[in-house]
């Protein structure tokens, strides 16, 4: 391991002193990583800098003179617009990048290309940090507040002058492996871009069903953008044990949709080494929406059952994944189940196994140890969601559930399964397009976004530039 | 690090059904067969997912015990060899010591509320200040309006009308031979035992149920608990007249404190009540709960079947005669089946010894009246690690309420002055420790602390240091002795071990001592057979 390190700061190379926003120009942001003779550090890399916010006639967003104001949450007029401009809770600053695609100088062959990569950040942190915790590491250095949205969401968007500074690790696998040669012989230096997400992506109304109290317009810029880190300096028996050969975990993201209460989406990922598939599913209109939380993943509407299969075989699983309670159940009565009609609505969907399945799928084989899935959490953003506008509730955005389905090859073990030219299928039995009654009148007419993501483990040879998956 | 690649071919989650019956109540047994030609099992990876209702006779609400959850409802686990019908486990008290252990294990428990239902809040005792400035020590009740104890029992919006589901909770079984879960994650060769036969037995009702009701928990709260007020005292109600005599109005200027909404009551319509008047006492059904305004007091209506008019103070009770129950309606087991690569299968087939952490249960009674007194732990492993002892307040040992099973008593209920270990004609340590309060608890939880990382099991919460919950325990009070670390073990063979124990005064109950002695044990598997050495 190497003793001497150098430590360097990295300006984006197309820096601007207006900064960074994705609406107001410059919405992608460009390092580079010289070639030399050294190794890039990748666990100290970090990138920092400045977020501010604006208001729709680019004013900045600033404390209101009655500081006490932002204790309100009832979304009066005279607090609108300090009040209501909030940042996504999981993943903070994160949830400012779409994408990040790295490559070598010496080639445009990309050795990544992340996207969607807000929401597997966010799901991420979201599983990895209680209550606790937000208050403490994520907040500091990422402004994620997690279920500590409700209370102090809006003041990390409220800032006296200059904005909030962060400091971020990106959530790239490959950036996290092992120390990288940048010599000519080996990656020939970095090329980082980082795309920048949509303004209503990353904020959002805190109240929905305030009518005056829409952020529409709103945006945040990136300002004194900065890559930190080291470099570390090889002797000779360090590059004698350099392993031009990078074997790491990452994601692969696909797109569907939910349609119909029987529904069936299949995927051939050809991919090699897959350790775990997990799907998020949101409302269409959930992305790129200023009056919803980005970073809401909640259950299907109104699901029953769930079978995921390997070539036409149940596989991890041979048996249907059952929800009990569900939308068809009886009370003891002989009632049908009415979630919205019940004290907390989210005992109506008894979606433990499902969920069990879906945490050990986005972690690798293991439960949460501290996550922000909490059921009371679970219950203010169902009840939130459910709110009507015009009927005295607010619609709070700031409650987020995490939910899922998916499945895990790994069995804790580190093992993978091969899907190169081999099937996996996901069967749904929901709540979707059924119009059914006695779920939300939000969700029951509507088709589900599916965002899925292929878990594997690809290899980048940082000699020839080859990935392989 | 790289991450090594290995390719999991056909290894799956298959289920396995009871193969006796379908559905299971108190004191029921629930058997699984495992069949030898699954191979090997990643124990610690399975678990059981019951679906459970509550099928109380008055519809009253009920939950699984803090900090417990769904483990509760499992009082015994017997592991059988499938072939031989030779005994490989018994873990007697399951429900005790999961309650018991998961208190220490963790620091987060929303996944265990969420797949256990255990509840909140975790720990088993809140302390605190009242008024004047004195300790309290109030055992902790069941909040009915927070939504981790509503599993079992959930409300229509009205907050009293019951609408109770069978609902679905996932257990992992803690089991030596099965999961390992004492040990490091290793898989269980379900071959070399022939197969294993898992026997369930279900704990009584009295166990698994805790009544529901409004707690007042912030220890800085000076009220006592209106839901022990319900069950054993009765809370104080104003009769409003008008006639039949069958409204009760819970009187906000007693001493009990009062409730503020319907839900808070934890009582839902149809419910049986008690209420005692001058003269006498009746039993009622709930028709109606209501928040009267503008006094803001709720307002419980009851039938009157016989019209007769109730006088004088009018005390109201929930009817402790009516029993909780409960009944499992699906049961399955989902075993981790790891398909191993053929020289692994090779070994199968190889007189093996297969080593595995588990625990032996000891019980004894403390009189009443005595100062002094031996705790004789029987065990005759060779191989042991730690010993646990618990203490169970026999006259509340399952109250619907609150249940000593799992929380215990703490040393200054006890009024325990001293505690020392015996073993092998020495002392342990050579000073007695005094846990009470004020005196060794420090030194007492470092025991713990100790004697639960000799099972490869971490603490990571000693309970709550909330406002005045530093007082006393808060989590469940054990004696806990390391018996070896690393990898040594202690044979307690010969070593006729005792507990020592000495006391500042006399107890009102007889106490229950209930020793867990946690220690390795092999199963020597060789052509002969099975053979398992303690």
């Amino acid at each position: 391991m190497p003793v001497q390190k150098n430590t360097f700061l990295i300006k984006p190379s197309n820096n601007t002193t207006d900064g960074f926003s994705h609406s107001k120009g410059n919405p992608v942001i460009k390092f580079s990583v010289p070639a030399q003779d050294l190794l890039l550090e990748t666990t100290s890399l970090r990138l920092t800098g400045r977020i501010q916010f604006f208001n729709s006639n680019g004013d900045l967003i600033s404390v209101p003179g009655n500081k006490d104001a932002l204790t309100l949450d009832d979304g009066s007029a005279a607090q609108q617009g300090p009040v209501n401009t909030n940042l996504s809770n999981l993943g903070g600053v994160h949830n400012c990048i779409d994408k990040v695609v790295v490559k070598s100088k010496k080639s445009s062959i990309e050795l990544v290309n992340d996207p969607n990569y807000s929401q597997q950040t966010a799901v991420k942190q979201g599983l990895s940090n209680n209550k606790g915790d937000f208050l403490r590491s994520p907040l500091n250095r990422t402004l994620g507040s997690g279920n500590n949205a409700d209370l102090l969401n809006r003041r990390l968007v409220n800032q006296q002058e200059k904005g909030q500074d962060f400091s971020i690790k990106l959530n790239v696998p490959f950036l996290g492996v092992q120390p990288l040669h940048l010599g000519e012989s080996f990656l020939g230096g970095l090329m980082m871009t980082l795309y920048l997400a949509p303004d209503s992506n990353v904020l959002m109304n805190r109240f929905r069903h305030l009518v005056n109290n829409d952020i529409k317009g709103a945006f945040y810029k990136l300002q004194d953008l900065r890559l930190v880190g080291r470099y570390l300096v090889p002797n000779e028996q360090d590059l004698k044990m350099y392993q031009p050969q990078i074997t790491f975990k990452d994601k692969i993201n696909l797109i569907n949709d939910v349609v119909s209460s029987v529904n069936s989406n299949g995927y051939t990922p050809q991919v090699n080494f897959v350790r775990g598939i997990t799907h998020q599913f949101q409302k269409p209109d959930a992305i790129n929406n200023y009056n919803l939380n980005a970073n809401d993943f909640p259950q299907v509407v109104g699901l029953e059952k769930v079978v995921q299969s390997k070539n036409s075989r149940r596989f991890p699983f041979d048996y249907a994944t059952e929800v009990t309670p569900n939308r068809k159940s009886q009370d003891h009565n002989g009632l049908s189940n009415s979630p919205g009609n019940l004290l907390h609505m989210s005992l109506g969907m008894g979606d433990t196994e499902v969920r069990h399945q879906y945490y050990k799928s986005f972690l690798g084989g293991r439960m949460p140890y501290h996550s922000s899935t909490s059921m009371k959490e679970q219950e203010e953003e169902r009840k939130s969601l459910e709110a009507v506008a015009g009927a005295g509730d607010t619609g709070n955005n700031t409650f987020v559930d995490i939910a899922g389905v998916g499945c895990d090859y790994t069995y804790g073990l580190g093992m993978t399964q091969n899907y190169r030219n081999q099937d996996y299928s996901l069967e749904l039995t929901c709540g979707v397009n059924t119009g059914a009654s006695n779920l939300p009148t939000d969700s029951r007419n509507i088709t589900l976004l599916q965002q899925t993501f292929i878990n594997d483990i690809e290899v980048v040879d940082t000699q020839k530039l080859v990935k392989t998956f | 690090m790289t991450e090594k690649i290995v390719d999991s071919k056909n290894s799956s989650y298959i289920s396995l059904v009871p193969t006796t019956q379908t559905t299971f109540t108190e004191n029921g047994q629930m058997i699984f067969e495992i069949d030898e030609s699954l191979g090997y099992i990643k124990g610690r990876d399975s678990y059981l997912v019951l679906d459970v209702e509550n099928t109380s006779a008055d519809f009253s609400r009920w939950s699984f015990p803090n900090g417990v959850g769904a483990s509760s409802l499992l009082k015994r686990i017997e592991i059988y060899s499938r072939s031989t019908g030779q005994l490989l486990e018994a873990l007697d008290n399951y429900n005790q010591w999961c309650g018991i252990e998961s208190q220490y294990l963790r620091d987060d428990f929303t996944m265990e509320q969420r797949e256990q239902g255990v509840g909140t809040p975790h720990f088993q005792h809140i302390n605190g200040y009242d008024g004047a400035g004195n300790v309290f020590r109030n055992q902790v009740n069941l909040d009915p309006t927070a939504i981790e104890n509503s599993m079992l029992s959930p409300l229509k919006n009205d907050g009293k009308t019951p609408t109770y589901f069978t609902r679905q909770f996932l257990i992992p079984i803690k089991s030596g031979v099965f999961s390992r879960w004492w040990d490091s994650e290793k898989l269980c060769p379900v071959l070399n035992f022939g197969g294993l036969r898992m026997v369930f037995t279900f704990a009584p009702n009295e166990e698994v149920c805790q009544r529901l009701g409004y707690a007042p928990q912030l220890p800085a709260d000076t009220k006592p608990n209106l839901v022990r007020s319900l069950v054993s005292q009765g809370i104080k109600c104003l009769d409003q007249g008008s006639g039949s005599l069958d409204n009760f109005q819970t009187n906000e200027a007693e001493e009990e404190g009062y409730f503020t909404s319907v839900e808070q009551t934890g009582l839902v319509i149809g419910q049986s009540i008690t209420v005692t008047y001058t003269g006498g006492s009746t039993t009622r059904t709930i028709t109606n709960i209501e928040t009267m305004s503008p006094t803001g007091r709720v307002k419980i209506t009851c039938d009157n079947p016989s019209g007769a008019p109730l006088t004088g103070d009018l005390l109201l009770k929930v009817d402790t005669a009516k029993a909780p129950s409960f009944k499992v309606n699906k049961a399955e087991l989902r075993v981790l089946q790891m398909v191993v690569p053929k020289d692994g299968m090779d070994k199968l087939a190889k007189p093996m010894k297969y080593e595995y952490t588990s625990y032996d249960q000891f019980l004894n009674t403390l009189p009443t009246s005595v100062l002094r007194h031996q705790v004789p732990i029987q065990s005759v492993a060779t191989k042991g690690r730690s010993i646990f002892t618990h203490f169970v307040d026999s006259n509340k040992e399952a109250t619907q309420d609150h249940k000593s099973y799992f929380s215990g008593m703490s040393p200054t209920e006890l009024h325990l002055s001293s505690v020392q270990l015996f073993i092998n004609n020495r002392l342990y340590p050579i000073q007695s420790i005094d846990p009470r309060k004020y005196r060794d608890k420090p030194l007492m939880l470092n025991e713990l602390v100790k004697a639960l990382g000799s099972i490869n099991k971490y603490a990571m919460n000693l309970g709550s240091n909330e406002k005045g919950q530093l007082e006393d325990y808060s989590n469940t009070f054990l004696y806990a002795r390391e018996l070896a670390r690393g990898d040594f073990v202690y044979s307690l063979r010969n070593a006729e071990p005792e507990v020592r124990l000495g006391f500042a005064q006399t107890r009102s109950h007889p106490v229950r001592c209930n020793s867990f002695v946690f220690s390795r044990k092999v199963i020597d598997v060789s052509p002969q057979g099975l053979m398992v050495e303690l």
